[in-house]
């Protein structure tokens, strides 16, 4: 009776493992994640990529709670919605980024470094400066 | 004893196994059929007539969808709309509309484009939440009366994923993290930024930074060498290994693939092959912690000797000094002379060290302006 009881616990706990469903699997891809926030100030060009803005946004939100910090525009990449004036000084915006993906990068003699930013813009919408 | 003790151990691996596979999402998802099904639209704490909890930042429940096309009587959940300029309040009433699929909503807007639009997308919008619950057939009083069964906690959990998901126009193609990343291949400028580490041995493997990175077909030219670089997932990074056949000295990398070459003469990348790769600054301490912008940092760390340059987010300053004065920084004027910057305002910036073993890693520094 014991060793029967031993047999059995065994196969339970075997068909227990074998049953496990398989762990989710995520892309190397990052997802995009919503933010908000006002641009503070007048945007400063990347001088690797001229074409690419880093400005920095107070507040900014990423969830409800404020922050500050600084994000990045790709004009070739950030889709812009309506009011189109991405990294204008105090306007709002309101969109997704890309987290950590450094894409504001200055020439520093042999190499270029990245200036550091909370994301890049994925698309955004801009309301108008000064607005809510 | 032992048979209990081996049995109680199954008991709690099932269970551990059953707590990890519903986390997963491996149950069966709602409907739950407690009874007679009846559709329940998520709303609005302010609308709720079925609470879920007592924390009213805690969605809820409610029966508000009906089979009738009705004016809904939520004003309510129109009112985060108030306050905005016209053109706000018919996308906010749209958005509000798409959520709820709510077409009546739309009934509120003025312009007759905007109303036919919001109609349009009300009608089109991802049911996201709506699911199928079963609870007694008469809910018409707003408060919960006490024969409705709590929803089980699965359930509820499953609405609550699907209303943190962020509010995204998934009808636009562009909207997706595939779509950024595409872009960012094809489209965004084709730079090489540089190869890190700066001072590498043969052999060693490099990654290369820059923008426009094919995700195939990619070529590292290091001076008259070409190496064949691994794929690139994201447009942006890519790694390979410097052949141990390579002799010490300076080289320029660039890139090619098919959109052309990322060779840029007036911003040449440059990395050092050497046996001896020296070790990077490593920076430990910038004093003051909160500077003004008028005001000096000193950066103190390791490996700092023979200091070229310091580069912070405000802008740079060459030398050998391990002072710095913010006035000097070339950015520091877009945030003095900002309007929307309050007096007070603490923001937090970096700053890395160059040697010729190439860029400390990046340390943070405060500045109230």
């Amino acid at each position: 009776m014991k060793q029967l009881l031993w047999k059995g616990s065994i196969i339970i706990t075997a068909m227990v493992l074998f049953m496990t469903p398989p762990f989710h699997g995520y892309a190397l891809i990052p997802p995009l994640l919503p933010f908000g926030g006002w641009t503070v100030i007048t945007p400063i060009p990347c001088t690797c990529t001229a074409s690419v803005l880093w400005t920095y946004m107070e507040p900014l939100y990423l969830s409800n709670v404020p922050m500050t910090g600084p994000m990045t525009y790709i004009p070739e990449v950030t889709v812009p919605f309506e009011y189109f004036t991405l990294t204008a000084p105090g306007a709002p915006h309101k969109g997704a980024y890309v987290a950590g993906v450094p894409t504001c990068w200055m020439y520093a003699g042999y190499f270029c470094y990245p200036l550091e930013a909370v994301g890049t813009m994925a698309f955004a919408g801009v309301g108008l400066p000064g607005g809510k | 004893m032992w048979v209990g003790i081996v049995v109680a151990i199954v008991l709690f691996v099932c269970f551990i196994f059953w707590f990890l596979w519903r986390g997963l999402g491996g149950s069966p998802t709602v409907p739950v059929n407690l009874g007679e099904p009846q559709k329940v639209v998520l709303g609005e704490p302010t609308d709720c007539t079925i609470w879920q909890s007592v924390d009213s930042t805690k969605p809820c429940f409610h029966s508000v969808e009906k089979e009738s096309t009705s004016s809904p009587s939520l004003p309510k959940t129109l009112s985060r709309c108030d306050g905005l300029s016209k053109i706000e309040t018919d996308e906010c009433i749209t958005v509000v509309a798409t959520e709820t699929k709510m077409r009546s909503f739309c009934d509120v807007i003025t312009s007759p484009e905007a109303r036919k639009a919001c109609s349009e997308r009300a009608t089109d919008s991802v049911d996201r939440h709506i699911v199928d619950v079963s609870i007694p057939p008469v809910v018409s009083n707003p408060t919960v009366p006490k024969s409705v069964p709590d929803l089980n906690s699965f359930a509820q959990n499953e609405l609550l994923k699907q209303v943190q998901k962020p509010q995204v126009d998934t009808s636009d193609p562009r909207t997706t993290a595939e779509a950024f990343y595409e872009r960012m291949a094809d489209k965004a400028e084709f730079r090489l930024f540089q190869i890190t580490p700066y001072q590498v041995k043969p052999g060693d493997e490099v990654t290369a930074r820059g923008m426009g990175f094919q995700k195939n077909g990619n070529v590292l030219h290091f001076g008259s060498n070409t190496l064949p670089a691994a794929e690139s997932v994201d447009g942006m990074t890519l790694m390979t290994t410097i052949p141990t056949s390579v002799s010490e000295g300076e080289y320029q990398a660039y890139m090619t693939n098919s959109r052309g070459s990322s060779l840029n003469s007036n911003y040449p990348v440059k990395v050092i092959v050497t046996n001896s790769p020296k070790p990077l600054p490593k920076i430990t301490k910038i004093e003051p912690s909160v500077v003004k912008p008028t005001g000096t940092i000193n950066i103190s760390g390791e490996n700092m000797s023979g200091i070229l340059g310091i580069y912070t987010s405000l802008g740079w300053v060459s030398g050998s000094s391990s002072y710095v004065s913010l006035k000097s920084l070339q950015f520091v004027k877009n945030f003095t002379d900002s309007e929307y910057i309050k007096s007070g305002t603490i923001l937090t910036f970096n700053a890395r060290v160059q040697t010729d073993a190439g860029m400390s890693d990046p340390f943070p520094f405060q500045v109230q302006f």
